[in-house]
């Protein structure tokens, strides 16, 4: 063994890197100094630690809470309606929900698109409602927000090979999400191509990858609802 | 000169060389792809860890081995990635199922990193990352486990293995054929079995109802980060001393004295209707169960002092420790397992999704789980496996995390005539550690201290 301090307190030799006796607190007597020059330590000397990711996501965070509690404030004082504000607050909302709650609880790719795909899909139609602007959302904006969604999906699945639960389920929902707009736009006389076109699509990639690809998919769905 | 016919042979040859080359990458990436998609259940024991995980905490353990020469980080890293396709159920990351969570296989390259923070630190369990980590720091080699992945017994093993490739790599002659693992030979199925579900037969189950116990109380580090302090004494004195002046096994004389510890620390705040002080004594199943398994294997039993007790003497303690350790009996453990088992095949249990899951979990364990002890305690025993490396390796240390909720952690570990009593504390005061210390001191026995409580920038 090297040469040590000894505390005269606690009667305990300690490691000659350590001044105070993690004992007691009081300093040690150097009973013969190390005259080594390198590093004889066994723990390394440490900064108090920061979580930095989760320190800017709360600053992010209460950073708009405020700013868009100060624009309700001044929209309510100046113009006594709070009409413009709701905007900023559906924007905070799909910001908290679509980017800061998936990057701080660290969820998977699939999760986080699914997510973002369905907030963005509620952020849109609350602007058509509440705006009085009814049938550019539902028949246009959201089917194409799908179909663009399917076809980032597809291309993840086809191009790098990824045929993982995790990037099948996303596709499933945009399939999903695209019947159901196609039923309301069929069902009410309204365009129905953007939704058709997304349907068809998220489809087409689904059946493909159920009849081609079917054994990674099951191994894939065996291990994700294993029980 | 080479004549049409032989430039046509030569390309077609080429050609078909080159589809060959063609279907051998492409057979080698669907290898690779296969690889990674074997998964692996979560074993018993490893159920609970990923539900009971916070954003800066989740439940580590590390073990470090202290060699004689500085650590060669390019050599250890080549050793842990050389090693690392023994031990292919290690290199996994925690993916979540609908019920379950899962070990996805990710064929990682290992990157071996200096130690530049607490022990212990949360392991993010996140994407694909690797469930441990390799640190080095001077002369010492750490190996940092999340708990779900295998326990202290393996983990040691799998340390060993990457030691003695290290060392080859130095150039150093080792025998692998007095190693439990050699990383020239090729994995094994049974280990990395579930011995929990092997060896429950659920015909007898053992009560899980537990009073509240005693609680180490004081004000928590900043970010929860550990101070760890090692007393280091010489093993054949304390055997000595159990035996001859307390009449115990070393196991049963280190618990009396934190049991005495905790007790004395309990009656200092309150002097009457104290609560019993317990510690959880972790014991390897495998003593009494077979088992090749690298996973967990280990279950834990609480004993220690009863409700209303006053001032206990180190003798009086002894024989709580004693009461305790004749629990360890194949019969008792077995019923422990059983009650464990039982509950992860309960089919209502299995079929609720993961997410209510994890927070009956937490609840659970919030409610029972760590109020039921004081402390978890582990000894790991003889580190008989790093007999090669007695010319190499100096001692071992082992490290347990503090729990979620528990104030402190105490853990054993015997190499060389060295017995190294840990203690991971999230707490500032270190009174616990002084109590126990004096009750050595106080006994004959010469302690010797390494911290890492002087290392603050």
């Amino acid at each position: 063994m090297s040469l040590h301090n000894f505390c005269d307190n606690c009667k305990v030799s300690i490691d000659n890197h350590i001044s105070n006796c993690p004992l007691c607190g009081k300093c040690v007597s150097e009973k013969e100094k190390n005259l080594l020059t390198t590093q004889t330590t066994t723990y390394p000397s440490v900064s108090n630690l920061n979580n930095k990711k989760m320190a800017i996501i709360k600053l992010i965070s209460c950073s708009l809470f405020l700013a868009t509690a100060v624009l309700f404030a001044i929209e309510f004082f100046v113009t006594k309606s709070i009409r413009l504000s709701f905007y900023f607050l559906a924007s905070y909302l799909l910001f908290q929900f679509a980017v800061l709650i998936p990057i701080k609880h660290n969820f998977s790719l699939a999760t986080s698109s699914i997510l973002a795909l369905l907030f963005l899909q509620c952020y849109i139609l609350f602007i058509e409602l509440y705006s009085h602007t009814f049938g550019w959302g539902v028949t246009y904006v959201m089917p194409l927000i799908a179909l663009a969604y399917s076809i980032y999906n597809g291309v993840l699945i086809v191009a790098k090979g990824y045929f993982n639960f995790e990037y099948f389920l996303p596709i499933c929902f945009s399939g999903a999400i695209s019947i159901v707009f196609f039923l309301v736009n069929y069902l009410n006389s309204w365009k129905f191509w953007p939704s058709l076109a997304a349907m068809l699509f998220s489809c087409v990639i689904v059946l493909l990858i159920i009849f081609f690809k079917n054994k990674r998919l099951k191994k894939s769905i065996e291990k994700k609802f294993h029980f | 000169m080479l004549t049409i016919k032989q430039l046509f042979k030569k390309s077609s040859q080429y050609k078909r060389a080159k589809n060959l080359s063609k279907k051998r990458i492409k057979n080698k990436i669907n290898q690779e792809q296969h690889n990674q998609e074997e998964w692996y259940k979560l074993d018993n024991a490893g159920l609970i860890f990923p539900a009971i995980q916070q954003s800066s905490w989740n439940s580590v353990f590390r073990i470090s081995a202290y060699l004689k020469e500085k650590v060669n980080p390019q050599m250890l890293e080549r050793a842990t990635n050389d090693v690392i396709k023994r031990f292919p159920a290690f290199n996994v990351s925690l993916k979540r199922g609908v019920f379950w969570y899962y070990f996805q296989q990710i064929n990682k390259y290992i990157k071996v990193e200096e130690e530049n923070t607490y022990p212990c630190q949360a392991i993010p369990l996140t994407k694909s990352t690797p469930l441990f980590r390799v640190v080095y720091f001077n002369k010492k080699i750490s190996l940092e486990c999340f708990h779900s992945l295998t326990d202290g017994r393996s983990a040691l093993v799998f340390l060993n293995t990457i030691l003695s490739r290290y060392f080859v790599l130095l150039g150093h002659n080792i025998n692998l054929n007095n190693l439990p693992v050699s990383y020239l030979d090729s994995p094994q199925p049974e280990e990395w079995e579930d011995a929990f579900n092997k060896y429950s037969d659920l015909k007898e189950k053992a009560p899980r109802k537990e009073k509240t116990g005693y609680q180490l109380e004081g004000e928590i580090n900043k970010n929860k980060h550990l101070n760890v302090i090692s007393l280091i004494m010489n093993s054949n004195e304390i055997k000595t001393l159990a035996q001859t002046k307390y009449n115990c096994s070393i196991q049963e004389f280190l618990c009396a004295i934190v049991i005495k510890a905790l007790q004395d620390q309990q009656i200092q705040q309150i002097s009457r209707n104290t609560k019993p002080v317990k510690l959880s004594v972790a014991c390897d199943l495998r003593r009494f169960f077979p088992s090749k398994t690298l996973r967990n294997f280990a279950n834990v039993i609480n004993f220690g002092t009863n409700k209303g007790d006053g001032e206990l003497s180190l003798e009086q303690c002894v024989e709580y420790a004693k009461q305790g350790m004749i629990l360890f009996t194949k019969e008792n453990l077995m019923k422990i397992n059983n009650t464990n088992v039982a509950d992860q095949k309960n089919i209502f249990i299995r079929l609720v999704p993961l997410f209510i899951k994890n927070w009956i979990m937490n609840m659970v364990y919030f409610g029972s789980s760590e109020k039921g002890f004081a402390c978890p305690f582990s000894n790991l025993g003889i580190v008989n496996d790093g007999a090669e490396f007695k010319e190499l390796v100096e001692k071992y240390d082992f490290i347990v995390g503090a729990l979620k909720f528990n104030k402190f952690a105490t853990s054993v570990i015997t190499y060389n005539n060295n017995l190294t009593l840990s203690f991971s504390l999230k707490v500032k005061s270190t009174d616990i550690v002084k109590k126990v210390s004096d009750i050595l001191v106080n006994n004959g026995i010469k302690v010797h201290i390494e911290s890492n409580m002087n290392n603050k920038i």
